[in-house]
C-alpha cells in the first residue's frame, strides 16, 4: 500500500549511512584539568546534536522503535468445530505452547457489548471463547476466567441471559466475572497520550497471570476499526468510567486506545473474525464474513494485520498509526506473517457512507 | 401470591452487609454507595410502618462518614471521584426521615453540577441525533449527560421537594429527548449516524421513574411503558426486571404475573452468586412502599393509563 513504511534494508542498503555523528568529534581538549571548548566546538556540537536528534526520531519512525512481532493467520469457516484445534496450531506456531499457561490464571476478555443473540455479529462468538479456554485447560492453566465490563448495557445479567453467552459458559464451566462493578485499584498511566491517570482498573486484573484479549473483527464509526486494543475500553469499570465510557471519548479515542493498552499490557490478542461486522460498527452494523482468526501476543501487529484483512490501510487508522513505535510495529516489513498469507483473504469492510469515514480509506 | 421469597432473600441480603455495616458490589467487597442506598431502601420499604431495621440506619450512617465537605458522595471510602451516587444517598437519607443538614448539602452540590453541554455544527448535530446542548447529569464531571444518572439526580431533587427548579426542568427536556422514537430508553443516544439504536429495558425503567410527574409528551411514556410491557415477560434478570417492574407500576401498568416473575428471578440468581443489588432490586420491586421512597408515586392516577 502507498503509505506503507518502506523496508530499512531498502532505506539502508549500506549500513553505515545509518550511523550518527561521529562520536569522537575532537571537540573536547584532552590531558588537562581546564576544559576548553570553542564557539566553532559548540555550534558544531550543536548542529550535530540536532541533527542526531531528528536522524534518531526519523529512525524510530521509520523502523517502528525497532519492534518486530509474529502474527499468525487462521482459516475458519465456521463457529461449529474445530476451532480448539485450530486455535492450539495458531498458536503454537506463534511459539506459545503449554509452559505458556502451565499454572496460570488466563483471563479471557472477549467483546461483549449487547444482549440480541439473533446478531452475530456483535459480540466475540462464545464458541470462540469456549475454544480458547479450552486450549489453556488443556494446557494446565491454573483457571481460566472469562471477564468484561460492557461499555453500552449495564445490566449483565440480561446480557449473559440473552446472547447465550451465560449459558455456553455455565456448560463449559467457566467463571464469568463483571469488570464494571468489580472492587478497583489505580495504576498510572504508563503512556499519557490522554490527562486520564491514574486508571482505575478491576482487581480481578491482579489475580490474572495472564490477558488475553478476545476481540470481534469490526468497523467502528469513530475509530476506524475496533479490534484487539480498542476492546479493552472495556476491561475499564463502568462505576469508574460510566455507561458508555464516555471519559475515555472525552480526552480522546485515539489516545484512549493506547494509554489502556500501554497500561494493561495484554499477553496474547485473538480476534474473531469467522463473521465479523462491516458498516455502522460497533453496535448497528451487518455481518461480514472474513472467516478468520488473527492471533499474536503484539496488539498491535495483530490489529494491524486484522485491518489489512479488513481492507484498511493501516497506517490510515489514527490509534494503529500512533501504536507504531510504542505498542509493536503495524508495518507489513516489521510484521512476521505466519499461516495464512494475507494476500487473496483480504475482504473489503464497508464503512457507513459518511464524509467523516474518508480519512480512514483515503 | 408468589412472595415465599421474600423472607429469605431479605435474610441473605442482611448476611452479605460488609463490616462497616453498608454493601458493596461483590459479595465479600469493599463497600460502595449505590448497594448500600438500594439495599437500604429495600429493607426500608419491607419494614413495618414507622419501625426502621438497625441495619438501615448503620448503613445510612456510613454514608455520612464518605460524605465530602462540599457535599457530594464518591463511589465508595477510598474513592471520592466520580459522584454520580450522591442522589442515591439522598433518597436513602429522605427516607429515613432525618439527616437534614446532609441532604440539603448533597443537593446544592447535584443543584450546582451538570453534565457538559455541547454546542454542534448542524452539519455534526444531525449525526447526534439529539440536542446535546440540554443539561442533564453525567457519570463523571466534565463529561456529557446520559439517562442513568440524570434519572437519579431528578428523583432525589423530586423528594427534596425541588420539583419546579429550572435544573429539574432540563433533566426532564433532557430525557424526554433522548427518547427513542419507538419506544424506551437506552444510555442516552437514541441515534448515531442516522441508526436507531435500541432500547434497554433497565434505562427504559429509570427514564420512566423520572418522568413521573412532569407534563412530558404522554406519548412517550405509552411507547415506554409498551417497551417494557412486551420485554419483561422475557427477562429474570434482576436489574432490569424489577426496575422495569416499579416503572410499570409506577404509571399504573404493573402485570398481573409480576410477582411471579420477581419469584423466578430470585430462583435465578440464587443458583448465580447473587450481589446484594440483585437481592435489593427484587426486594425493592415486591413492595409498594418502594414507589414512595423514590419520589416515584404518580400523584394523580388517571382513567385513561
Amino acid at each position: 500500500m502507498s503509505s506503507e513504511v518502506p523496508h530499512p534494508r531498502d532505506v539502508f542498503p549500506n549500513r553505515s549511512q545509518a550511523r550518527g555523528p561521529d562520536p569522537r568529534s575532537p571537540t573536547v581538549a584532552p590531558g588537562r584539568s581546564r576544559v576548553r571548548i570553542s564557539r566553532r566546538a559548540i555550534l558544531a556540537g550543536a548542529t550535530g546534536l540536532v541533527g542526531g536528534a531528528a536522524g534518531a526520531k526519523w529512525l524510530w519512525n521509520t523502523f517502528e522503535g525497532f519492534q518486530s512481532a509474529s502474527v499468525f493467520v487462521a482459516k475458519a469457516a465456521s463457529y461449529d468445530a474445530g476451532l480448539e484445534s485450530i486455535v492450539r496450531d495458531g498458536l503454537r506456531e506463534l511459539g506459545i505452547d503449554s509452559p505458556w499457561a502451565k499454572g496460570n490464571s488466563i483471563l479471557l476478555k472477549p467483546n461483549f457489548v449487547d444482549p440480541r443473540a439473533e446478531t452475530p455479529q456483535i459480540n466475540t462468538h462464545p464458541a470462540v471463547v469456549c475454544a480458547v479456554a479450552e486450549v489453556f485447560r488443556r494446557w494446565d492453566a491454573r483457571e481460566v476466567i472469562v471477564a468484561e465490563g460492557q461499555a453500552h448495557c449495564r445490566d449483565v445479567r440480561l446480557v449473559l441471559e440473552q446472547s447465550g453467552l451465560g449459558r455456553a459458559l455455565q456448560e463449559a464451566g467457566l467463571e464469568y466475572i463483571d469488570l464494571n462493578h468489580d472492587d478497583v485499584f489505580t495504576l498510572e498511566n504508563r503512556l499519557r497520550l490522554t490527562n486520564i491517570s491514574p486508571f482505575y482498573l478491576p482487581k480481578t486484573l491482579r489475580r490474572a497471570d495472564k490477558i488475553v484479549s478476545l476481540a470481534k473483527m469490526k468497523t467502528h464509526h469513530w475509530a476506524g476499526v475496533t479490534l484487539s486494543m480498542k476492546n479493552l475500553f472495556g476491561i475499564l469499570p463502568g462505576i469508574c468510567y460510566g455507561w458508555p465510557k464516555n471519559v475515555l471519548h472525552v480526552a480522546g479515542i485515539p489516545g484512549s486506545i493506547l494509554d489502556v493498552t500501554a497500561t494493561v499490557r495484554p499477553h496474547l490478542a485473538i480476534v474473531d473474525g469467522i463473521i465479523g461486522m462491516e458498516g455502522d460498527g460497533p453496535l448497528m452494523g451487518t455481518a461480514k464474513r472474513a472467516d478468520l482468526l488473527v492471533m499474536g501476543t503484539n496488539l498491535a501487529a495483530v490489529d494491524a494485520t486484522s485491518a489489512r484483512l479488513m481492507g484498511f490501510d493501516p497506517w490510515h487508522i489514527r490509534y494503529l498509526r500512533g501504536a507504531s513505535g510504542r505498542i509493536g510495529p503495524i508495518g507489513k516489513a516489521r510484521i512476521e506473517q505466519r499461516g495464512e498469507p494475507i494476500e487473496g483473504l483480504e475482504k473489503r469492510f464497508e464503512l457507513i457512507d459518511h464524509w467523516l469515514m474518508k480519512a480512514f480509506r483515503d | 401470591m408468589s412472595t415465599f421469597w421474600i423472607q429469605p432473600a431479605r435474610g441473605a441480603l442482611l448476611a452479605q452487609r460488609t463490616q462497616c455495616g453498608a454493601w458493596g458490589y461483590q459479595v465479600g467487597g469493599e463497600a460502595y454507595v449505590e448497594p448500600t442506598v438500594v439495599a437500604g431502601l429495600a429493607l426500608l420499604a419491607a419494614g413495618a410502618s414507622g419501625t426502621v431495621e438497625p441495619a438501615v440506619s448503620e448503613a445510612a450512617d456510613w454514608l455520612v462518614s464518605i460524605q465530602r465537605t462540599d457535599g457530594a458522595l464518591g463511589l465508595c471510602t477510598g474513592l471520592p471521584d466520580p459522584c454520580w451516587a450522591t442522589p442515591h444517598a439522598v433518597l436513602l437519607w429522605a427516607g429515613l426521615g432525618g439527616y437534614q443538614s446532609q441532604r440539603a448539602l448533597a443537593t446544592a452540590w447535584l443543584l450546582s453540577v451538570s453534565g457538559e453541554t455541547i454546542l454542534l455544527d448542524e452539519a455534526v448535530a444531525v449525526d447526534i441525533g439529539h440536542d446535546t446542548t440540554i443539561p442533564g447529569w453525567g457519570w463523571v464531571q466534565g463529561t456529557p449527560s446520559w439517562i442513568e444518572p440524570t434519572a437519579w439526580a431528578l428523583l432525589a431533587l423530586r423528594r427534596e421537594g425541588w420539583s419546579d427548579h429550572p435544573r429539574v426542568g432540563d433533566g426532564i427536556r433532557m430525557i424526554c429527548d433522548r427518547a427513542i422514537p419507538s419506544g424506551g430508553w437506552n444510555f442516552g443516544n437514541r441515534a448515531v449516524f442516522g441508526s436507531i439504536l435500541p432500547p434497554q429495558p433497565d434505562l427504559t425503567a429509570l427514564a420512566l421513574l423520572a418522568l413521573v410527574g412532569s407534563a412530558c409528551d404522554e406519548r412517550l411514556i405509552e411507547r415506554g411503558c409498551r417497551f417494557l410491557a412486551s420485554t419483561l415477560p422475557g427477562i429474570r434478570s434482576p436489574r432490569s426486571l424489577a426496575w422495569g417492574l416499579l416503572a410499570l407500576d409506577a404509571w399504573q401498568r404493573k402485570p398481573r404475573e409480576g410477582e411471579t416473575w420477581l419469584a423466578e428471578s430470585f430462583a435465578y440468581v440464587a443458583r448465580n452468586r447473587p450481589t446484594p443489588l440483585d437481592l435489593a432490586q427484587l426486594l425493592l420491586a415486591a413492595n409498594p412502599r418502594s414507589l414512595e421512597l423514590l419520589a416515584a408515586r404518580h400523584p394523580q392516577p388517571t382513567e385513561s393509563r
